[in-house]
């Protein structure tokens, strides 16, 4: 049986794994449309690529805020 | 003008609006820190905020060496440009650390608020962004 302790390594385990694998098809998907984008429209590459400046942080959030979380789950809870 | 530079100066201009926000609300923060008496959320705040908007100015280098304005055998891009995420998530591991380590200075929980405050900022403009060019259609 697990007790406390092992389940708050789980879960920080689970937060940190999940958001991973969000955050990566985020990114994803988001450089992927870049890349058509890109394809399709050579001359909108400026706008694209800022765009692409501003969504892949904003994709990049969550799995930092959830590395964060394993972290206070892991040595402050 | 050719292409690469028309980007250069878009993402440029989007970058010192950010700077401009970051420097009002460091202000903000630090003027919240010497007037009212929760220092310690201040500073936490101050530190997950300052983290936050580093991990922006590392994505904005990035993608200027993606897009080869800068030549990346500089030695600060091409490390920056060589590590990209792991930075980031190295950037956040030592803020986090700090605040565990100084919990009497820093408050935790406001770290972490601190952390999402420059994405949030960035959501808040891209709604008013959108909704003004809703108002211009």
């Amino acid at each position: 049986m697990m007790d406390a302790v092992g389940y708050t390594h789980l879960a920080a385990g689970l937060a940190a794994g999940f958001a991973a694998i969000g955050g990566a098809i985020g990114v994803a998907i988001i450089v992927k449309a870049v890349l058509e984008g890109v394809a399709r429209q050579p001359e909108q590459r400026g706008t694209l690529q800022t765009l692409m400046f501003i969504g892949v942080p904003l994709a990049e959030a969550v799995p930092i805020i959830a590395i964060v979380v394993s972290l206070l789950l892991l040595f402050v809870v | 003008m050719s292409e690469k530079a028309s980007s250069h100066l878009v993402m440029k201009s989007k970058m010192k609006f950010y700077f401009l926000i970051a420097v009002l609300t460091v202000t903000v923060l630090l003027i919240g820190f010497f007037i009212t008496p929760f220092q310690s959320i201040f500073l936490g705040l101050i530190l997950g905020f300052s983290i936050s908007f580093l991990n922006l100015w590392t994505t904005y280098r990035n993608a200027h060496i993606i897009g080869g304005i800068h030549a990346p055998s500089k030695w600060p891009s091409m490390i920056i440009a060589s590590l990209g995420f792991v930075f980031r998530i190295f950037l956040v591991i030592t803020a986090v650390w700090v605040a565990i380590q100084y919990p009497e200075r820093f408050h935790i929980l406001s770290v972490v608020i601190g952390l999402g405050l420059m994405y949030a900022i960035m959501m808040l403009d891209m709604i008013v962004k959108s909704f003004k060019a809703k108002e211009v259609k």
